[in-house]
């Protein structure tokens, strides 16, 4: 089941990507460990998720064929 | 959910002073509006280990940043008795002295035109996808470290 996954500001830097599809993974939690793990400079990166535009803290949250999951450092607007 | 078409509250490069003008000047015939407050942020050359800042480059997730700030105009127009709320936040890169960031509040009278300044700005800040970039006058570059995990300083929401 592919999720899409964006990266933004310093995430995407260290990854060296900034959008991708990704099918291994059930829920948030298990998404955020598997990027981690497969981009390794990202190791000791701080991010928080939206799914649909929306924040969402829970890891436990179940992904949707087609949801948009972002991965965000702290926002530093305004 | 409405299906509202979604606004677009990101302006390309730095937000022109005429933009400031042509602001006050659309609210001429807006003649129940007695009172407004406008909130300029602007990019300052702030220097870091012997670095000087030349200017500022703004990344943003265009779709959530401009939900949150409908949701940010939104809640304070349920607040306070507000007439109108103009949004302009820049992407890309604005120098030294430009401005990256405009609020204008408006309302019938001066009472609820502070705090909802207040409250946009600081909520914005909070809530909204938006990161920048230092780029020095060397040239070198730098992310500034973000404060805002999404979460509202005025209450106690939580995100699910």
């Amino acid at each position: 089941m592919a999720v899409k996954v964006k990266l933004f500001g310093l995430l995407a830097e260290k990854a060296g990507i900034s959008a991708f599809e990704w099918k291994h993974a059930q829920s948030l939690g298990e998404l955020s460990e598997q990027v981690r793990k497969a981009y390794p400079n990202l190791n000791d990166a701080v991010w928080v998720h939206a799914v649909n535009q929306t924040i969402v803290h829970a890891l436990d949250t179940p992904l949707k064929e087609g949801d948009e999951v972002a991965m965000m450092p702290p926002f530093a607007g305004g | 959910m409405s299906e509202k078409k979604a606004k677009n509250y990101l302006y390309e490069g730095p937000i022109p002073s005429e933009k400031v003008a042509q602001s006050v000047e659309a609210h001429k015939p807006k003649v129940h509006c007695g009172a407004h407050t406008i909130f300029l942020g602007s990019v300052r050359a702030d220097e870091l280990e012997g670095r000087t800042v030349a200017a500022i480059e703004y990344s943003a997730y265009p779709e959530m940043a401009n939900k949150v700030i409908a949701e940010i105009r939104e809640e304070a127009f349920a607040r306070w008795d507000l007439a109108c709320l103009h949004v302009h936040h820049s992407v890309g890169r604005v120098n030294v002295g430009e401005v990256g960031f405009m609020v204008m509040v408006s309302a019938g009278h001066r009472g609820p035109v502070f705090p909802a300044l207040e409250y946009l700005v600081n909520e914005i800040k909070a809530r909204v996808p938006i990161w920048k970039k230092e780029i020095f006058a060397d040239g070198s570059e730098t992310w500034v470290e973000g404060q805002g995990m999404g979460i509202s300083p005025n209450s106690e929401q939580t995100a699910p």
